[in-house]
């Protein structure tokens, strides 16, 4: 599948913590944490655990950026 | 729904370990000064995969630099990227703003009136921030796909 977000980061999961509804996924891409909080139902569905190979997918229009003030 | 504790992650993530270059600039200092102490036994580094120095949170810490976790931000966004903005493109009132951070370029649209606030462009150091739930992870083919070529 092509998707158009503009960022898009490939890494490893490093963990997968199951809550009732959602799923916080801790993603490893080049020594950086990403966390993703995704349903649980999706996670299941991917079949995501740890070590899983991951791309990481971020909408241009939902990053922020700060300056040090 | 039960409210998920805040308690410490399961895989306790013992402390995160960043870029010599990200520790340095939270330091205040060069990263030719932390390379001296280094040398000086002053600070712990260790090498990832591709033998990169990396200096871990909790170092950084104990040598009185400022926070760069994301909690210490007073922000409740779980991803932060430290990085330095490599172009701006202003379209009418929204601009496109190119980050890049580590090995990471980011791509970010915003509004003008936030790129002209912040002064941002090129060279100007930034640092990206995602909500977790703004985050979408797609599983990754292992055995097929090579690396696929542009179409």
């Amino acid at each position: 599948m092509n998707i158009s977000a503009r960022n898009q980061l490939r890494g490893t999961v490093k963990s997968v913590t199951l809550g009732a509804v959602m799923a916080e996924v801790t993603v490893d891409v080049s020594g950086q944490d990403v966390v993703s909080a995704i349903t649980k139902t999706s996670a299941e569905s991917l079949g995501l655990r740890e070590g899983s190979e991951v791309i990481v997918l971020i909408k241009a229009t939902e990053v922020m950026l700060g300056t040090e003030t | 729904m039960s409210p998920k504790k805040a308690a410490a992650p399961k895989q306790a993530p013992a402390s995160r370990s960043i870029p010599i270059g990200e520790a340095a600039r939270a330091l205040g200092v060069s990263v030719d000064t932390l390379r001296r102490w280094e040398r000086a036994g002053r600070i712990e580094t260790t090498r990832d995969s591709a033998n990169r120095r990396l200096v871990s949170e909790d170092e950084v810490r104990r040598l009185g630099g400022r926070s760069i976790s994301k909690s210490g931000t007073g922000l409740s966004a779980r991803n932060q990227f430290d990085g330095v903005v490599t172009a701006v493109e202003i379209w009418g009132v929204i601009a496109l703003v190119e980050l890049q951070a580590g090995p990471h370029r980011f791509v970010s649209i915003i509004t003008r009136d936030a790129v002209e606030e912040l002064g941002l462009a090129a060279g100007v150091p930034a640092t990206a921030t995602v909500k977790a739930t703004s985050v979408m992870v797609a599983r990754r083919r292992e055995q097929v796909e090579p690396e696929a070529p542009a179409s």
